[in-house]
């Protein structure tokens, strides 16, 4: 198994519509823009690669045009269930987070979060 | 009018929320500490009460725990209630490990997102809210 972890590149110091760089577990350098992940996607995933949620959480948010200061884990139980939760930090102010919640329940849905007890909040 | 459809607990977050968003004058800083658990607490309770009330109508039950109400809600508010719920419980109860999560950016900047998770749940009746 090959586990990519991507390095975001912010929207401001972006050559593209986004970029990334991932490592591999085997500290081989991958780069890849947006727009043309999808083929590289493919490409490595007939090696049984796996994209870690962090990173998929990153390509979503950065569809949003967002700068992401970072990505924080953390874990709690309720009622003998165990839960995750990713605090993704953005680098802008945010006036209107009832708009920005919308989004982030946006890409809970499209990364099935719900099935997987886990919760997304993006402040 | 009704304690839940007056929403005074609501009501009472906005006016905490501001005090919270103009805190660069409150000194020491455990008092800013103090507004953040009590806003935590509040905000948790004006979605559980709101909850509680809408799903009443399903369940003739008379008596309700809060993991009871939180299990008829759909996934998507179960986990957000969930999640809810222990941010209130460590307001309430761990004095030393609350404010950590309120690091990032300012405390206050979470718990406009808080406000804002509260106001969706607000807005939602039985047939969204419930399973």
């Amino acid at each position: 198994m090959i586990v990519l972890d991507a390095l975001y590149v912010p929207p401001s110091t972006r050559t593209a519509p986004s970029e990334y760089v991932y490592y591999t577990e085997n500290l081989d350098v991958l780069y890849a823009q947006y727009f043309n992940v999808t083929s590289k996607y493919l490409d490595i995933k007939s090696f049984d690669t796996k994209i870690s949620l962090s990173t998929q959480i990153s390509m979503e948010i950065s569809k949003l045009n967002y700068n992401i200061v970072d990505i924080k884990k953390s874990e709690f139980k309720d009622a003998g269930k165990s839960f995750k939760v990713y605090t993704v930090e953005l680098e802008e102010n945010i006036e209107d987070y009832s708009v920005l919640l919308q989004e982030e329940k946006k890409i809970r849905r499209d990364l099935g979060l719900y099935d997987k007890n886990i919760i997304l909040e993006i402040v | 009018m009704s304690f839940i459809t007056e929403q005074y607990y609501k009501k009472l977050c906005d006016a905490q929320l501001i005090q919270i968003r103009n805190s660069t004058n409150i000194k020491p800083p455990a008092d800013i500490e103090v507004l953040q658990r009590n806003l935590v607490s509040r905000l948790y309770y004006t979605a559980y009460l709101h909850c509680s009330n809408v799903v009443s109508n399903r369940d003739t039950t008379t008596e309700f725990t809060h993991n009871k109400v939180i299990n008829i809600l759909s996934k998507e508010y179960k986990l957000e209630m969930t999640y809810l719920k222990g941010l209130r419980r460590k307001a309430d109860y761990e004095m030393d490990i609350f404010l950590e999560p309120f690091k990032i950016k300012s405390g206050s900047a979470k718990l406009e997102r808080l406000k804002a998770v509260i106001e969706d749940i607000l807005n939602q009746d039985e047939s969204s809210l419930s399973k």
